[in-house]
């Protein structure tokens, strides 16, 4: 990866907003609605269970792997897969090969269409910026998997005090 | 085009037809959506003597043009009928997801009318629109037929909205919810939904919303949200949900201890939000493109009610059957008797408040065990509370009292005249958890005159009084000076619910949720004002913005007229008139407090051009707001008000 | 030209609430008509401020204290 950023989920503080899923429509499309948006929350209201499924910027990408016409291609710099619309066939090989359902077909196009972290945004990808809760970061996974240990730590360390004194 | 779908959906149960109407452009530009566009529906279609569970009652859903797309918390939802607990104007807004799918299926408003041969259920699939059965629905609660629904129809992305048992059985303050926890509280909706012999509205969309200027509207919503990270209201209710004005009410009065005798208590800390998260919080909770997220989902994990899971509770859900009946030492049992008024489907703050009312009526005398049929009804008694939360739901035995709201049940009882002192209640509706004498004397002016029955908190949402003094200067913007920042003044309070009342009327028209232009003031009127124009791709201006919201205060006023209610009506429970606060705590902020109503009154009706005599809108106002057919309504009643004979009649309006 | 007395301007300024009451006043005055007046009273103070001084009744430097002090610096201001 070039600067080293991937999107990083958090799925336990996701709140299910949908802050991400708007705001992508509204920047890659013009127009509002999941239909047209790149990252996708799935909830369960009944639970209070809700989770992000967006493109996880694999390094050896299924998608890119088992598309005929080279359409979606791993972009080395930005350290993502993208779809050239141009030689898509809509075939949804792609769609089908990712394991988390992050690729979908446009409803006016009939191409495949996927997240390509905003490419030219100054802020970097929206759905990243404008997550209230932390859910989606923008960063280096390697620095958030750091945190994440040190979190669990805290954590732990946090319980087995109350273990103590209780 | 561009925002709004551009039509309505009208389902008639008694025929079974389901048309589609075409919304002209003058209509949307009038009107705007959501609560512009069923206050128009009910003033026009439902006659002011109508019994509400008639089958010829409207119940309107409204969305507006801003509904699913990405400015801040765009999923909303205006439930609106005639009310059976007041029987007048009523409504009640909800959060989820549910507004955005249905703009996303092509509909602005759903109508629905008339009544079905045996339970059904509408299902909204893009354009196709089907009644189906609901027999095999009917008496679940709104978790168990949310799940039925979505494994009939197989697909679980769908949004649903719901009543529960309270509904069906017409309890006249059950209410209606989407995505199972997402309530419309107030004015008892689900009871003329459950009357229809409807169970449900299952949503499915796959459109979307165009925008008529994407980069401007990019712009300003990247602007708001990028405001959001850093306000303080936003942290405040993320981190703890509604829950985190407990410790603030409490030190300032307002929290609502034994219908109102109190307005703090020494163990208040034991339902707060900070207490709530670190004991049995789940889960954070947010609705359709909101960037404050103070949703909650409560797990109990101790004690006898452990392992009770639900959405919620907010802050107003939760005091009614908490400390408002005096239980406050085990927050457990607070929780718990929210997940019932969650699962029964019933206003939380409308059932506590007729609990607390018979217990009042209790303790002071006025009944005994022999009307509760054996209840003991004394202040904190869980026990009791937890029998008749389902008593009231299923109307039955003193439940089946208590179902029909506090004056019916003083009615119901026989009981004397000072008996109806502990009802408190205006227009047949009670308050919420925020006592005037605390809370502020803005809300207490708010409580007096809001069109959905008084007693209500969200008519002006003026919290230019409260975290207005968070933001340096908006008061003085706004109002001219800071002097009304603050709750325990009246000074320029009846300016500011003239202004907040008529921001807030068309805040819920776009349809967007106020917890982001009040409490939190992230978002303020221009910024409304340049997300509709740049998703609408028209014109409107402050001013216009502004008269939309005006016009719909006195529409919906009107109504009320019309079934002779006015000036006569305008006031609030006597308790926050007479008896001063006593003190609960020693750091109390407003102890010895009373609301001093009149002089902010007579003022307000002064701003909003009403006659002080009748309550009335004037002529001259009803002309500039484009209201003549309104006008021509309220001629001939205005002398019929100020009768005698008018005067006598009883206080609910059918 | 002074839109007021300075006892005027007092009187004003005691008051507990004062919007409409120096809308009505400044629309008595001439200062403004009764479109001017409704705008105003929609949309609040600010709007008073910028219309005064769109109209040169009062200077730039004064419209943004007026924004910042409220009523209790506009009015005297008004009463010069």
């Amino acid at each position: 990866m070039s600067n080293g950023k991937a999107l990083v989920y958090n799925q336990e503080k996701c709140t299910g907003c949908r802050s991400c899923v708007t705001g992508c429509s509204l920047y890659h499309d013009g127009e509002c609605g999941k239909v047209v948006s790149r990252i996708a929350i799935v909830r369960n209201e009944r639970f209070g269970e809700s989770f992000v499924v967006g493109c996880d910027a694999c390094t050896d990408a299924p998608c890119a792997a088992v598309c005929p016409t080279g359409a979606c291609h791993m972009d080395v710099a930005a350290g993502i897969t993208k779809i050239d619309a141009n030689k898509c066939i809509g075939c949804k090989e792609c769609a089908m090969a990712c394991p988390f359902g992050a690729i979908n077909m446009h409803y006016k196009t009939g191409k495949a269409f996927k997240c390509d972290l905003c490419e030219g945004r100054a802020e970097g990808p929206v759905c990243a910026d404008w997550c209230p809760s932390g859910a989606i970061t923008y960063t280096s996974p390697a620095v958030a998997f750091k945190a994440k240990r040190r979190e669990k730590l805290v954590e732990r360390l946090k319980a087995a005090k109350a273990g103590e004194e209780g | 085009m561009y925002g709004w779908a551009g039509q309505r959906l009208r389902v008639d149960l008694t025929t079974g037809q389901i048309t589609k109407e075409p919304l002209s452009y003058e209509y949307r530009r009038k009107w705007i959506g959501g609560r512009g566009f069923n206050s128009d529906i009910i003033y026009n279609e439902v006659p002011v003597t109508l019994d509400p569970y008639d089958p010829r009652a409207r119940v309107c859903f409204g969305v507006g043009p801003v509904s699913g797309t990405a400015a801040p918390s765009t999923g909303r939802v205006t439930v609106t009928c005639k009310s059976p607990l007041t029987g007048g104007f009523g409504d009640s807004n909800m959060g989820g997801h549910w507004g955005a799918e249905l703009k996303y299926a092509g509909y602005d408003q759903v109508v629905v009318q008339g009544r079905a041969k045996h339970p059904v259920y509408i299902w909204i699939d893009d354009d196709k629109v089907e009644i189906r059965d609901a027999r095999h629905l009917w008496g679940k609660f709104p978790r168990e037929a949310d799940q039925m629904i979505k494994e009939e129809l197989g697909d679980e992305d769908i949004h649903i909205v719901m009543i529960g048992p309270a509904g069906e059985n017409m309890v006249r303050f059950a209410c209606t919810f989407n995505d199972v926890w997402r309530a419309a509280g107030r004015t008892g909706t689900g009871g003329v939904i459950g009357s229809k012999n409807l169970k449900a509205i299952a949503v499915r969309g796959s459109g979307t919303v165009k925008i008529a200027n994407p980069q401007k509207m990019m712009e300003v919503c990247n602007r708001l949200r990028q405001a959001f990270k850093t306000d303080p209201m936003k942290m405040g209710l993320y981190e703890f949900g509604s829950l985190c004005l407990i410790n603030v009410a409490n030190r300032d009065g307002w929290f609502p201890w034994r219908n109102f005798q109190g307005g703090a208590h020494p163990l208040a800390n034991n339902m707060s939000g900070e207490t709530h998260s670190q004991t049995v919080l789940k889960h954070r909770e947010g609705c359709f493109a909101c960037p404050i997220c103070c949703g909650r989902f409560t797990h109990i994990k101790e004690g006898k009610w452990a392992g009770e899971e639900f959405g919620g509770p907010e802050y107003e859900h939760s005091v009614p059957t908490g400390p408002r009946v005096g239980i406050i030492e085990d927050a457990n049992d607070i929780w718990h008797n929210a997940r019932l008024t969650n699962d029964y489907g019933m206003d939380g703050i409308e059932t506590g408040g007729v609990i607390s009312t018979a217990m009042e009526w209790y303790e002071k005398g006025f009944i005994t065990t022999k009307e509760t049929g054996g209840l003991e009804l004394e202040w904190g008694n869980e026990e009791v509370v937890d029998k008749l939360i389902p008593m009231i739901a299923k109307r039955e035995g003193f439940g089946d009292i208590l179902a029909d709201g506090a004056e019916r049940a003083a009615t119901r009882l026989g009981l004397p005249e000072e008996a109806r002192y502990y009802t408190i209640t205006t227009r047949g509706m009670t308050l919420p958890g925020d006592d005037p004498r605390g809370l502020g004397f803005g809300y207490g002016l708010s409580f007096a005159m809001g069109t959905r029955g008084g007693c209500d908190h969200l008519r002006s949402l003026c919290c230019l009084e409260l975290s207005g003094a968070l933001y340096t200067g908006l008061n003085t913007k706004i109002l001219g000076d800071e002097r009304g920042a603050k709750p325990v003044t009246t000074a320029n309070k009846p300016y500011m619910v003239y202004y907040e009342e008529n921001q807030k009327a068309t805040t819920d028209c776009l349809q967007v949720c106020c917890f982001t232009t009040h409490w939190s003031y992230a978002v303020l009127t221009p910024d409304q004002v340049e997300y509709l124009n740049a998703v609408t791709g028209l014109d409107f201006t402050e001013e216009e913005f502004q008269e939309i919201g005006e016009r719909i205060v006195n529409l919906e006023r009107a109504y009320w007229n019309r079934m002779m209610s006015g000036a006569r009506e305008d006031t609030v429970p006597e308790r926050f008139l007479k008896e001063p606060m006593p003190q609960g705590v020693d750091y109390q902020t407003n102890v010895g407090v009373v609301l001093p109503l009149n002089e902010m009154l007579q003022k307000y009706y002064k701003y909003r051009d009403w006659d002080p005599k009748t309550g009335f809108p004037s002529e001259r106002k009803l002309k500039q707001l484009g209201l003549d057919y309104v006008a021509r309504d309220l001629a001939p009643l205005r002398n019929k008000y100020l009768s005698e004979a008018e005067k006598k009649k009883r206080k609910y309006y059918y | 030209m002074a839109l007021m007395t300075q006892a005027q301007a007092k009187k004003f300024i005691a008051m507990d609430d004062k919007m409409l009451d120096v809308l009505d006043y400044l629309k008595e005055k001439g200062v403004l008509d009764a479109r001017m007046h409704r705008k105003i009273l929609l949309e609040g103070y600010s709007k008073l401020v910028e219309y005064l001084e769109q109209k040169k009744y009062i200077k730039a430097n004064e419209a943004k204290e007026a924004i910042k002090k409220g009523f209790d610096y506009l009015l005297p201001v008004l009463a010069e």
